[in-house]
């Protein structure tokens, strides 16, 4: 988990796939389709939109707490 | 052959959108999801839509940019630009679909995040209750003169002067609307301030941050 959160395209990925699915689940929920893929979609929806805050909070690389001012280490 | 993505741009884009037939043609495809009626604890509600604001992919000028873009890349690599280029420059030849997604996704994230926040915000009526309030405690003129603070909000929120434009167009202009003031001049303030807060934090108003970042090599 540790190494996924370091790379920056890797863990950046994961929102880019999931927050755009997450509107047709919705929506799909929500007008008349099993009603399960509503609360998909805004699992979905929620999940994206933590992911990139999650990844500043908990999982920043050791040199970028050090020195807050020092570019990525991978990126 | 440096000018060809810029004629080539400039021919599909003129072309979709002058030569008639073509358009027509171009614009019947449409594509939305359907989203239903919402209602807020306040009492107002957003009709649903069968098509929630429906895209036209073929004749959007994101789509000009793609083909350009496929077509180019097909034109220099058939002549061999890219090979050559790696041997000019002294570094291996870097593969184009990795670039791609290299620089795509880390840009393509933040925006893709806004873009739903400011939907969700215009769906669920959060922009409608907003601007009532804003309009039930600020006079006009008030509203006015901070108008152009909203727009230093935004922009320092997002990065940039046109996420902020995305996320607060549609507040600014519920206001203006229930004020009576003249929605241009508030439009013009809130961009005016979305580019003086990215002008005084020393990024560059259109990309952000992440171009920034970009461009940085970030």
């Amino acid at each position: 988990m540790q190494r996924l959160f370091e790379n920056r395209v890797v863990y950046l990925s994961i929102p880019f796939l999931i927050l755009p699915i997450s509107f047709p689940l919705i929506s799909i929920g929500a007008t008349g389709g099993p009603t399960f893929l509503w609360g998909l979609g805004l699992v979905a929806l929620f999940a994206g939109a933590m992911i990139p805050p999650a990844q500043r909070l908990f999982f920043l690389p050791k040199a970028k707490l050090n020195n807050p001012q020092s570019p990525r280490s991978q990126s | 052959m440096a000018f060809l993505p810029y004629i080539m741009l400039s021919v599909i884009a003129v072309g979709t959108s002058v030569i008639e037939p073509l358009r027509n043609v171009l614009m019947t495809f449409t594509f939305g999801f359907p989203f239903p009626t919402v209602s807020t604890g306040y009492g107002l509600t957003v009709p649903g839509s069968e098509t929630y604001s429906a895209l036209r992919p073929f004749s959007h000028p994101g789509a000009g940019l793609l083909v350009t873009a496929f077509l180019t890349w097909v034109i220099l690599q058939s002549r061999g630009y890219f090979s050559r280029w790696a041997q000019t420059a002294q570094k291996p030849a870097e593969s184009m679909l990795k670039g791609l997604i290299d620089t795509a996704i880390l840009t393509s994230v933040p925006i893709i995040a806004f873009l739903i926040m400011a939907s969700v915000m215009n769906h669920s009526g959060q922009n409608e209750v907003l601007a009532l309030g804003i309009s039930a405690i600020a006079p006009a003129y008030a509203f006015a003169f901070l108008s152009n603070g909203i727009g230093v909000v935004g922009a320092f929120t997002t990065s940039s002067s046109t996420s902020s434009n995305v996320l607060f167009s549609d507040l600014q202009i519920t206001i203006a609307r229930l004020k009576e003031l003249p929605e241009a001049t508030i439009l013009a303030a809130q961009s005016a301030g979305g580019h003086r807060q990215c002008d005084c934090a020393g990024q560059y108003c259109h990309g952000g941050r992440h171009g920034r970042n970009q461009r940085q090599g970030r």
